[in-house]
């Protein structure tokens, strides 16, 4: 793994000395921003109303309130986002040929692999950290609940981490960034939508369509309960696409 | 064969497998055409694969091929542990739950009702999909069927499927029914409380049974008159009770499967022998569910009312409100009704045609704790000159009079003492020391609220049923205190709310955007 690191770093540099990852940033945390403005001023009216209506009161929970619903969006948002941040990860070199480059020197496609990779999470990592600034803004003005927000930036981390990992997938199959950016948006917003049809896909393709989708498995961090199922379900296809992503960066090799 | 002419046949054969393929795929039915379609197509296909043998033969043996099938392979094998590995994690899932007041967890005796659940259950919420509560009921159930996998839910949307609706009986959004083993119970709240109880009461598999007294001129519950108990019966039997008719004369003592005893509306008194039986049965811990009537007069029952801490009043109530509702002045309206189990959660008017006053004793016996349970309006008044009454007039004379609000139904329990015995004759009869469990009475100063054209008036059939199911569900039915209720509201100042207005929405971003331009040019500038 000894190459992993200037890989790592470089790639790292490009996303930085490039706009691409604050213009992304940009859009996001207006994006963001702007939802938690809106769930913010309607969560305050709600209050102030509960002054006077007792029955209204009930339940009036900031957490469930703004944060919950926020952060259920933030994953929808996030597969807008995702894909601008990964096409460019194999698809460019593979235009420019740099990647004969890096598949002939003798490093391992696991470290190329894994570099791209962790560099990318690290992008997204820092996008995830500027949103934190929405719940430390709240805790000054209200009482958030710790549990939820630490379990839904869990569940971020991991919604993100397949994200990426499928983002990765699809670039490494590409020469084109556009044809990869549409293409992982496509699937990854199947794979947000697929649970749609869950209820009038009878009983077993119905509970099936459910454990498909990435959407079910983020609903129970956004609302503070963290089951290992999820984990699993994430880091699975995670590994899964990133061990796809290997066989196609090898098979470069022998597809002459 | 010319090349071109098996390419054409390549060509013809993959359109017509996949053409009769796709056919019956959406009308999954072999008509000729399909079937000759995909019997063609597979031919010709054949056919040239076996023409170009050497070819084909060439393909497979290329590396490339080789290195793909193995990848191929390679992959599907990965998916499957993949699939196994997601399907072991499903099945033995660890769960924690970080909010503050544990809002998604059930409490322990759920969780155990639910560990101990022997039956596939499935609940149908009957909810629109814009219905209120809807999110926190699927949270809800959505922990039910994390802790047994027998416990199934589905959410049902009644404008959408009425005919389900209608084979479910269900009236109102927002209602429950749990479905097990062919038997159904319904439920009209979306608490654990409700939920647990109505799931223990569907999965029970021995049937309460309700008595009813018969031989004093009571309701009968197959009669169909206005006043019959027909309906009743019917609305006690959906709650998955038994109705069966008691001759106490005819009998030694009040049968041991009997979950409640009901004497609805006796109208003539009872014999002494029956008294005692009944009497019996109190002291072993018996419920009992009495309803009488004004102008009927049963002294010997009020006597043992009495004891129990319960007065009867001579009187008949007279509501000058119950006007307003265009029915007589004997039929007073209940909108008031005390702290109870049985009223709690109870918001609707109920109506009584024709009561008369049942009250708490001033001064219960020991062991003995009684408390009102519902009261007329204040307007009305316990009119005890039921001579002149019954000519047709009545005023409220005061004195004589009882003032409202009055009482008109009363409910009182009893600790299982020793029956009071001060010649020290402790025990020497038959029974030994009483069953363990309080005796629980309810009385009603009327009983045609619960006749068959009244049952349907507003809350009337809620209030029988629950007093039936607070007499016979006590030591089952279980409570679960609700969650505290972690109220967190937030009130922006209007700076507050400027600022949550500016900081994420300019500040932030301007700030990344302001990073990268700086980055950026700096590179430029040191190049």
């Amino acid at each position: 793994m000894r190459n992993f690191l200037p890989i790592f770093k470089k790639e790292l540099a490009s996303y930085f000395t490039s706009p691409i990852a604050y213009i992304v940033y940009c859009m996001f945390l207006i994006i963001v921003g702007y939802l938690f403005y809106s769930g913010i001023s309607f969560f305050s009216i709600l209050s102030f109303q509960s002054l006077n209506n007792p029955n209204l009161a009930q339940g009036l929970n900031v957490t469930e309130g703004v944060f919950r619903p926020l952060y259920l969006n933030m994953g929808v948002i996030l597969l807008l986002m995702m894909p601008l941040l990964t096409m460019r990860l194999f698809a460019e070199e593979k235009k420019s040929g740099t990647i004969e480059l890096l598949l002939t020197n003798p490093i391992r496609d696991v470290e190329v692999l894994l570099g791209k990779y962790a560099a990318c999470m690290a992008v997204y990592l820092v996008m995830l950290l500027l949103t934190a600034l929405f719940p430390a803004f709240t805790t000054l003005v209200g009482s958030p609940e710790a549990g939820p927000i630490l379990s839904s930036y869990l569940g971020l981390l991991l919604l993100g981490a397949s994200f990426i990992a499928i983002g990765t997938l699809v670039s490494s199959l590409t020469e084109n960034q556009i044809i990869a950016a549409a293409v992982t948006f496509g699937i990854l917003l199947l794979l947000w939508v697929i649970s749609w049809s869950a209820s009038f896909a009878g009983p077993t393709w119905g509970t099936l369509l459910l454990h498909l989708s990435a959407t079910e498995h983020f609903q129970n961090f956004a609302k503070g309960v963290v089951d290992t199922q999820d984990v699993i379900y994430y880091l699975n296809l995670s590994v899964f696409c990133l061990f796809l992503t290997l066989r196609s960066l090898e098979s470069k090799r022998w597809r002459g | 064969m010319s090349a071109r002419l098996r390419t054409v046949l390549w060509i013809l054969g993959f359109l017509l497998t996949v053409g009769g393929a796709i056919a019956y795929v959406i009308k999954p039915l072999l008509t000729p055409v399909t079937s000759v379609a995909l019997g063609l197509g597979l031919l010709m296909l054949l056919v040239n694969l076996y023409l170009n043998f050497a070819d084909v033969r060439r393909f497979l043996g290329k590396r490339s091929t080789r290195y793909g099938g193995n990848l191929a392979v390679l992959a599907l094998i990965v998916l499957a542990i993949a699939v196994l590995v997601q399907g072991l994690a499903t099945r033995h899932n660890l769960r924690w739950d970080l909010t503050e007041n544990k809002r998604f967890s059930l409490s322990p005796q759920t969780r155990n009702i639910l560990k101990n659940l022997k039956k596939n259950t499935e609940i149908l919420a009957f909810y629109r999909d814009t219905e209120a509560g809807k999110q926190s009921l699927k949270d809800l159930l959505e922990e039910y069927t994390n802790s047994s996998s027998r416990f199934k839910y589905r959410f049902v949307d009644p404008d959408r499927s009425p005919n389900l609706a209608k084979e479910y009986k269900v009236a109102a959004y927002g209602t429950l029914v749990l479905e097990s083993g062919g038997k159904r119970e319904k439920v009209e709240s979306d608490t654990e409380q409700a939920i647990t109880n109505g799931l223990l009461k569907v999965t029970r598999d021995r049937e309460k049974t309700i008595y009813m007294i018969t031989g004093h001129g009571e309701k009968q519950i197959t009669s169909q008159d206005k006043t019959g108990f027909s309906a009743a019966k019917q609305a006690v039997e959906e709650q998955n009770y038994k109705v069966k008719e008691l001759v106490l004369l005819r009998e030694k003592a009040v049968p041991q499967d009997a979950a409640v005893v009901v004497i609805p509306g006796p109208s003539r008194d009872f014999f002494p022998e029956e008294l005692s039986t009944l009497t019996d049965y109190i002291d072993r811990g018996g419920k009992l569910l009495v309803m009488l009537e004004p102008q009927v007069e049963t002294p010997r029952l009020s006597k043992l009312l009495e004891d129990y801490g319960i007065e009867v009043g001579n009187n008949e109530i007279i509501d000058r409100l119950s006007r307003v509702f265009g029915a007589d002045y004997t039929m007073p309206v209940v909108t008031q009704y005390a702290r109870h189990p049985i009223t709690a959660n109870f918001g609707v008017a109920s109506f009584f045609p024709s009561t008369r006053s049942v009250t708490p004793v001033k001064k219960p016996k020991t062991g003995v704790e009684v408390q009102p349970l519902a009261l007329t309006g204040p307007n009305s008044w316990a009119e005890t000159d039921l001579k002149r009454l019954r000519q047709g007039s009545a005023e409220f004379n005061e004195g004589s009079d009882i003032a409202g609000p009055v009482s008109i139904a009363a409910v009182s329990s009893v600790a299982p003492k020793e029956r009071e015995d001060p010649k020290g004759l402790l025990f020497s009869g038959k029974k030994g020391p009483p069953k363990s469990g309080k005796a629980r009475i309810v009385v009603f100063g009327d009983s045609d609220f619960a006749g068959n054209t009244a049952l349907g008036i507003s809350g009337n059939r809620d209030l029988f049923l629950n007093s039936l199911s607070w007499l016979a569900e006590e030591e089952e039915l279980i409570a679960i205190r609700p969650k505290d209720q972690s109220n967190a509201p937030l009130l922006l100042s209007a700076t507050e709310g400027r600022l949550a207005f500016w900081f994420p929405l300019v500040i932030l971003p301007a700030t990344v955007l302001g990073a990268g331009v700086f980055v950026i040019w700096r590179r430029r500038w040191s190049r």
